[in-house]
This record gives structure tokens, sequence and C-alpha cells, in this order.
């Protein structure tokens, strides 16, 4: 155990800009890093990064950081991004390795997990490191999310999790802080890759179904106007999301009848309800035993909605509208 | 484990995938069905036909999946707990016309017209009931007459189940009038036959999903193989078909209080007045109970019908001879399961509708829509008033209850 | 070829309950079935056997119970089953099934292929593929839409919902399956009658394996749960100015997509 040192965090770059995610992970490990007394480390992967990008996450809180860039890094290419961070930790031996959670650093972390034989707690709302036993451990969600289970890492090194970051706060940028950087040669051919990419490219998409979709929006009479809904719905249908309103907006003449969502319109069942420019729920789970998450954008943080939603964010919807579609179309660029 | 209840493996799983399918297939379409009395979903019967729902009773040499009338009573549990439309559909196709011919066909006839019975390919009706012949069903007057290798049938048949979408249809019909109820044969007649149509298409309080006809025989030409059964036992056939129909009804019944319950459970739970939930009242909590003691009574009593109905079709399909007081234990708790889980069933939706206040009575809600469905359960497979006759007068004949 | 399916049988997640005070499971009156997202995987494996003729195999790891996830397989269509068994494995997670079907494979029965649900209703993860593709040292591929047998090798289409990838990779592999790669054939009845005949399903003891009770928490412990609400820590509000937030909200978004 004396051997393995340093919390890494892995920031894989789509292309040369930093995830905000990857950001978050920086300062979350920092103040991890803070608590138990280890270097904080960024691993930075992709094409076209050098120097300024390890320098920029060490402004937002890493001591150092290792560049991995080469024209033949491919991050559609999992098996590769996996072991080009299995042979680094292999070399530098990091106590944690921590990774932005989504289903593709999952995937990674259940290889890099796995060669090494040690703890993975993915998904991580709260983590936290016991600093004398240095082991992990993590509030995570269970059950579809219906409950939280707390596990803590037993055994092998280095422990490896993915965290739901993004309700964490983006840490401040110190323009003088100040670290090592380190650029990292790695011989890609070595590596025994055996996945060959063919092609990359756009999903086929389905159109978005009330009782299909994963994603469900439903938008309220403060959105403000038949154009403001019209123009989220257009956005989210790229995603396959289902877009309809509450009664109030079908009342208000804001969303068409045909797009009311409830028993008296369309009925939903998805994973993930996200509402906007409402205070009330649609009653829309009677009788179906799959409890959604909720996501809801309220005015005010008081609101009972705020209270029995999974996130929620407060932002008056004019405010917030056209930044929402505009990062939904970043998504399906 | 509960003294003697407990199904069989295959039976169990039959059942979970039954009602994920359920769940998955008609929770979305229900509302619209009932809405606008949609038919005969296409989709939903090529989907159960292909999971074998349409032949779940029938033994494997014929096609079935050979799940006998517990497994097929399992899966009615599940789909009548959701739709009593596609109960209706599957019940008429398998329970009355396949199991029907099944029982009373000859091998030729099995081999013929099974195989794509039970695939679904082929939907099967059961065309008893006339207009003056419902509960009378001795009454009928379609007529069957002998013409050199054919029978000749005239005649009207009404509220026929799937009778626009069959592919056969069993009519019964008068073959020999001096005999009345004893002059009445069973024919399997080809819906493509000439001289056959469609009528009057029904629009009904419930059920909508279910298509109930009017079915018009003129000079309609069957062939002499096409009798089913022996000449003049057509009566007792359908009777006997009937018996076992009505166990899947009592199943489906009991399903369909369950979902009530359920319902009337969650509602207890989230619904407030005034921050005290509903389920603080003991009119709630009472209603709950009761309904309770009813699901877990009509279940055990539906299945041990189911059993003995299992028994009973094995020895007919086998031709071996059905011991008198079996036969008329079948007959009975046939008609008292049916008469007690169609009634109870309807009672819990009605204590229910009347707990929830308003939102029971609007579209959309699910609840008025079980109400509206749930009635012909006491009406259709012999009226309940019937079952209660037969039952009656039959333990009043014996001279005291028997086992 | 021989295809191996990992399926997993878990409990109704929206009826699983815990004991508010000592953070305990409750769920002995649960129902259970198999995974949800498994039917994915036995649907591609399914597909494959009718194209290439392929044996389907179900495999799963958990105590007595876990046994119906292999009878409903069967039900679909598989052709057998395998049962990596001990009365102690009730709840798991992947780290330590992966390693117990990575001892299957490596000691006792070997397969070209083997498929996975992407994540399981109970601990979620979507980690089980690809840690068992590394105890292997087998390639891997996560996330398929579609799969493509060619001499020796599997095209797969994987879902970076909105895009996807297209890769080539030798057999052996483990493949996780989308639940975008096309509906799921229910088990039919026919299937089903035939499901519970003795022969069909093959047991395996942990011991068999060279394994013991201890591997269960090898790696990871379960100190309790709870009820996921505010007292616990969780962070719910996605806070910032604006342009965060609408970046905080959409990768909430995405990870459900």
């Amino acid at each position: 155990m004396e051997e393995y040192r340093n919390i890494w965090v892995i920031a894989i770059y789509e292309d040369a800009e930093p995830d905000i995610s990857t950001l978050k992970l920086v300062g979350y490990a920092r103040l991890l890093g803070d608590n138990v007394g280890s270097w904080v480390e960024a691993v930075l992967i992709g094409k076209n990064l050098d120097e300024n990008h390890g320098k920029e996450l060490i402004m937002y809180g890493a001591d150092n950081a290792y560049v991995i860039s080469s024209e033949n890094i491919d991050i559609y290419n999992v098996e590769q991004i996996a072991k080009i961070i299995e042979k680094l930790a292999n070399e530098k031996k990091p106590e944690f390795i921590l990774f932005p959670d989504n289903k593709f650093t999952r995937a990674i972390a259940g290889y890099i997990s796995g060669k090494f034989k040690s703890a993975l707690l993915t998904e991580c709302i709260k983590l936290d490191i016991d600093p004398y036993e240095r082991k992990l451990r993590a509030h995570k969600p269970a059950f579809e999310g219906q409950l939280l289970a707390v596990v803590e890492a037993t055994g092998g090194f280095p422990q490896v999790a993915t965290i739901k970051i993004a309700t964490y706060s983006l840490p401040m940028k110190d323009e003088f802080r100040s670290g090592r950087v380190y650029p990292v040669e790695i011989n890609l051919d070595e590596l025994g890759v055996k996945t060959k990419v063919i092609e990359k490219g756009k999903a086929e998409k389905v159109e978005p179904h009330n009782w299909k979709a994963k994603v469900v929006i439903a938008v309220g009479e403060k959105i403000g106007s038949k154009e403001n809904y019209e123009k989220i719905k257009q956005a989210a249908n790229r995603l396959e999301i289902f877009v309809g309103g509450t009664k109030k907006a079908v009342d208000e003449k804001i969303v068409p009848e045909e797009d009311l969502i409830g028993p008296l319109g369309k009925i939903i069942r998805p994973d993930l309800l996200v509402t906007i420019g409402t205070s009330e729920l649609p009653d829309y789970l009677f009788g179906v035993e799959k409890k959604s998450h909720l996501l809801t954008i309220v005015e005010d943080s008081t609101e009972p909605l705020a209270k029995m939603a999974r996130y929620y964010a407060v932002s008056k919807p004019e405010d917030i509208l056209d930044l929402l579609i505009k990062e939904m179309e970043e998504v399906d660029k | 484990m509960p003294i003697e209840f407990s199904l069989p493996p295959e039976a169990k799983l039959a059942k979970k995938v039954a009602k994920r399918f359920v769940e998955n297939e008609l929770y979305p379409i229900e509302e619209e069905m009932d809405k606008y009395f949609k038919e005969n979903p296409r989709d939903l019967i090529e989907k159960a036909a292909k999971m074998g729902l349409m032949g779940v009773s029938i033994p494997k040499e014929y096609g079935g999946a050979g799940l006998g009338e517990i497994g097929y009573c399992a899966v009615m549990e599940e789909i009548g707990g959701f739709s009593s439309s596609f109960a209706t559909i599957v019940g008429a196709h398998l329970g009355l016309g396949t199991t029907a011919l099944y029982l009373f066909g000859n091998e030729e006839q099995r081999k013929k017209y099974l195989p794509k019975l039970t695939k679904g390919e082929w939907i099967a009706a059961f065309g008893l009931t006339e207009d003056q012949a419902g509960s009378d069903a001795s009454n009928i007057t379609t007529t069957a007459k002998r013409e050199g290798d054919e029978w000749v049938l005239n005649g009207r048949k009404i509220f026929i189940t799937n009778g626009d979408i069959a592919d056969i249809v069993i009519i019964f019909a008068m073959t020999d009038k001096a005999l009345g109820a004893g002059g009445i044969s069973a024919f399997i007649v080809e819906t493509d036959t000439p001289g056959f149509s469609v009528g009057s298409h029904f629009r009904k309080m419930g059920i909508r999903g279910s298509a109930t006809v009017e079915l018009i025989l003129e000079d309609v030409r069957v062939p002499k193989e096409n009798l089913l059964g022996e000449l003049n036992r057509g009566f007792i056939y359908g009777l006997v078909t009937l018996d076992g129909g009505r166990t899947t009804v009592s199943c489906g019944a009991v399903g369909a209080a369950r979902r009530i319950l359920n319902y009337l459970i969650e509602y207890a739970n989230i619904a407030k007045r005034k921050g005290i939930p509903m389920s603080h009242y003991q009119t709630i909590q009472w209603a709950v109970a009761e309904i309770g003691a009813e699901v877990r009574a009509g279940k055990f009593f539906a299945y041990h019908t189911a059993k003995l109905i299992d028994e009973y079709f094995e020895k007919i399909a086998k031709r071996k001879p059905v011991p008198r007081p079996f036969r008329e234990l079948v007959t009975r708790d046939s008609a008292l399961s049916k008469m007690y889980c169609s009634e109870l069933a309807s009672r819990a939706i009605e204590k229910v509708m009347r707990l929830v206040g308003a939102y029971g009575y609007l579209e959309g809600y699910t609840l008025e829509r079980a109400f509206r469905d749930s009635i012909i359960s006491e009406i259709y497979e012999g009226t309940n008033e019937i079952q209660r006759y037969v039952a009656g007068r039959e333990l009043i004949r014996r001279g005291r209850w028997f086992e | 070829m021989k295809i191996a399916v990992a399926v997993k049988y878990t409990p109704n997640p929206y009826q699983v309950k815990i004991h508010v005070r000592t953070g305990t499971l409750l769920i002995e009156d649960v129902e259970f079935g198999v995974n949800p997202k498994d039917f994915y995987a036995l649907e591609a494996a399914l597909r494959l056997k009718e194209k290439t003729n392929a044996e389907v195999v179900a495999v799963t790891v958990g105590g007595e119970e876990a046994d119906e996830a292999l009878r409903e397989a069967l039900g679909m269509g598989v052709d057998r089953g395998v049962h990596l068994f001990d009365k102690a494995l009730g709840f798991i997670e992947s780290a330590v099934s992966a390693e117990i079907l990575s001892e299957y494979v490596k000691k006792v029965e070997k397969f070209d292929l083997i498929l996975t649900g992407m994540e399981s209703s109970d601990l979620k993860g979507g980690v089980f593929s690809t840690r068992l593709a590394a105890l292997l040292d087998y390639p891997f591929a996560v996330g398929a839409r579609d799969i493509e047998v060619e001499d020796g090798s599997i095209i797969v289409v994987q879902d970076f919902f909105p895009k996807i990838s297209k890769v080539k990779i030798p057999l052996p592999a483990v493949v996780s399956v989308s639940d975008r790669f096309g509906e799921p054939r229910y088990p039919n009845m026919w299937a089903i009658s035939e499901a519970y005949k003795d022969d069909k399903v093959k047991k395996v003891p942990l011991e068999d394996l060279g394994l013991d009770r201890g591997i269960i928490e090898k790696y990871l412990k379960l100190r309790r749960y709870a009820l996921y609400s505010d007292e616990e820590g969780v962070r719910r509000r996605l806070s910032g100015p604006k342009d965060e937030v609408a970046k905080s909200i959409v990768e909430v978004i995405k990870d459900y997509l």
C-alpha cells in the first residue's frame, strides 16, 4: 500500500477543450487530496493537447499533470484509452483513480479495476477517503436510484471510482497556480489494442415516443410563449427526448392539446422527467410502478418541486432556455 | 407455503411473463382502445400469438404449449387484471372455440385446425348465442340440414366475440327439432365459406377492444367431416366447453380485483387531504381489508376450479369416462366460482369508485373503464343468474353440500 | 459458435424497502426476475443464433433463486443454462460476479462471445462486461446496437448516443448490449413448458471453481442503505452562473439518454 500514492483525475478530451465535468472533478479531487495529504494528478488524454492544457488543469487545482497526446489517439476506441491509462498506472502507481461518471468512463473504470484486481465504486454521489485506512467510501444510487447504498472499498489498489460530478461547483481558476506538467510518450502500437475503429458518426435516431422515451421534458405555462415551447421541443427531439406540456400550458395555448402529458393526454414512463416553467408535476405515474427521476427548473428554491426533485436548478425559464437549447444542440453536433 | 396451493413452476413462469407482456404492451394502448372502439388490435394479437398465448392450454402434439388449464388460468389472471377486452378476445378464441374443437374433434379435425389455431395464425369464435337463445341456449333456431355429403346451415348468431376476425367458428345448430336440446349439433364452419357473413357490430358499454358481432348464415354448406363430435350431442359439448371458459373468467376477475386493490392502496398512500394521507382513514383501511379478503378467497376458488377443469378436460379429450359425481362437482364449482369471482371484482370496483371521489369518474384514470368493463363478467359465459340456478338447484337436489 | 449470456437475477427496484434505522435491505417479499437490461443481451444472442446457428448458454451467478433467471432465458430460446452457485451468494456486486464467471471460463468452459446487459437494476455499475474482459484478457465492446460475425471477429456498432462508433474486434470477446439494440422477444409459452427440464441447467458450486465465500466482500463492502435524502449529504442543486447550470443540466440529461 505504501507504494501507491496520489489521486488521479482522468481527463479525456474530445476536442481540445476540457469538459466542465473534468474541471469540477479536479476541484473535488483537490478537496479530497487536501484532506488525506495526497497530490492530485490530472491525466490528460486526447489529440492536439499540449503543455497549456496541463497547466489549465493545474490552475483549477491539480498539482501535476500528465499529458498524453497523439494523432492516433481515438477516444471512440475504448480499449485503447483504457490500455493507455493502464500502462501509465502500472508505471506511476496512483493510489486512487477518479473519473467523471458516464457510460463510457464506467466501462473504462471496469477494465482498469479488473486489470489491477482492485475496488471499483461507480456512480459516486459523495466520495470520501478514510485518511487512516486510505479506503474509498461512497454514497451511490441503488435500485434505479430509489435508494442510496453506502459502499466501502475493501481491497486492491489503485482504487477506482466514477463520480457523479454535475451537482458540484466549478472550482475557481487560479491563473497563478503552478505545478509540474509531464508530457508522456506512449507507444500506442505496443499496447496490444485489438479493437479497430471502422466508423464513427451520428446514431440513427427514432421519433421521440411518449411511452418509450427515456427522458421527457414537461413544459409549463411559465415558459412564456408558444415559440419558446417549439424551440425547446425541436432541440430536445433531436436527442430522442419526448417533449410535452402541463395542463396549464395547454390551457394557455402555449402547448398544443395533443402534447398534453398526463392520463388525459400522453402517458409517460421515462427514466428522467425534466420540468421547466411549472410549479406542479403532471400526474402521470398513477398505476405505473416505475418512479421516474425528476430534474426540475424552478424559480425559487423553496418550491415543493425542488424539495422532491432528484436534481433542481433555480432560474427563471427565460433566463436559461436559450443556454439549455445551445447545450443540447452541442451534444448533437 | 399454503395448503395445496402452488402452481407448477412452468405455470408460474408463464404467469410472470404474461404479466410483463401485459404491462408493456397493453398499458399504453388501453385508453385508446376503449375511447375509440379500436377493436381487435392487430399488432397486439400478433405479438400474443408469437408468444404462444393463443394456444397455451392445448397439448403440444397439436401445436399448443401444453400448459393445461392451470397454465391458461395463470396467464388469464394477468391478462384479465389489465384488460378485459384482451381477455375476452383470447378467451373466446382459446377457451371457447379452440378448446371445443380440441375436446370434441376427431384426430383429423384436430390435426387440420389446431396447429393453426394454437399459433394464432387462425382465430376461432364460438357461435352459440342467438336472439332468442341466450340463457336458454336450447332455444336456438339455426338449422342444419343434411344434403348428400354436406350440411346446409341457416340462421343468425348474435353477440359473437371475434366474429369479424375469426377464421373458423364453432356453430351450434338444430339438427333434430323434435329432440329439443338433445337435437343440437356443433359444426366447424370456416368463415370464408359462401353464405357466411358478418352482420351488425355492437357498440358496448365496456370491453370495447373486442368485437361483438352478428353472424349470418345463408345456405352455408359445410362438409360432413366438419360435424364436431357426434350428431345431436352439440348442446352438451357447449356446456362442457363453457364450464372451462367460465374458469378463466373467474381468474381474470380475480386479476382485475387485485389491480383495483393495488390502485386503492397506491391512492391511499399518495393522496392527501389537508396534509393527512388517505391511508389514515378507517374507511379506506377497511375497504382494503375487505377487498383483500375477497381477492384471497376468490383466487383459491378460481384455481381450485381450474385444477378440476384440467382433470375434467384431460379425461374428455382422451375419451375416458367421466364419473358422474366428478362431473357434477366440476359443473357446480365452475358455476359458483364464476358467480363469486365476477361479483367480487364488481364489488371491489364499486367500492373503490366511491372512495376515490371524482377522479374515479373521469376518463383517463382507469377506474371508470374498469367499472364499465367489470359487469360483463357477470353476464357472459352464462349469466350469474343461471349460475345461481344451476348450482342452487343441484345442491338442493343432492340434499346437502358435497365436495 | 458458442455464445454465453450473463444474466443477473435482480429484485424489482420499485418494491425494495429499507429499515430506515439500521439501513438493512428488506427484500423478502419483493418480486425478482431477470435484470431488465439483460433481455437485450439475450435478444442479441438469439438473433446471432438465428443467423449463425450458434449455441447460446445463459449463465448466472447467484444463490438458489437465481435458477429462475436461467429458466426465463430458456423460455426465450437459449439452449442451456449454467448456474454458478453458492447459498451465500445473494446480493453481489459486479466485480465479484465477474471474477466468478472468469474462473468458470478459464477452468471449465470457453465461449467465443460473452454478452451482457449494460447495467443492472440493483447496483447499476455498468462495469461488469469490461471487468470480465480485463480478467480474461479478452477484447471488448460496450453498448452494442448491432453485432455481426465475420470470420473469427465481430463488428459491433457501439452506442455513444447521439453518436456511434463501429468497431471490429477479434473473438473471443466480451460485449455489453445496449438497450437500443432492438425489441427483445418475450419468452414464449412453448419454450417455457420445456424450461424446467432437469438437464437444461448445470449447477456449478463455487468450490468447484476454487473459490470460497470470502470473495463476496473481496473488493467492496456494502455498509448500509439509506433513503435518497438531503440528510445523507446528497447534493441536489445544480448551481453556478447560468451557463454553467445549463451545462450541468445537460450533463445530467446525457447520462439518462
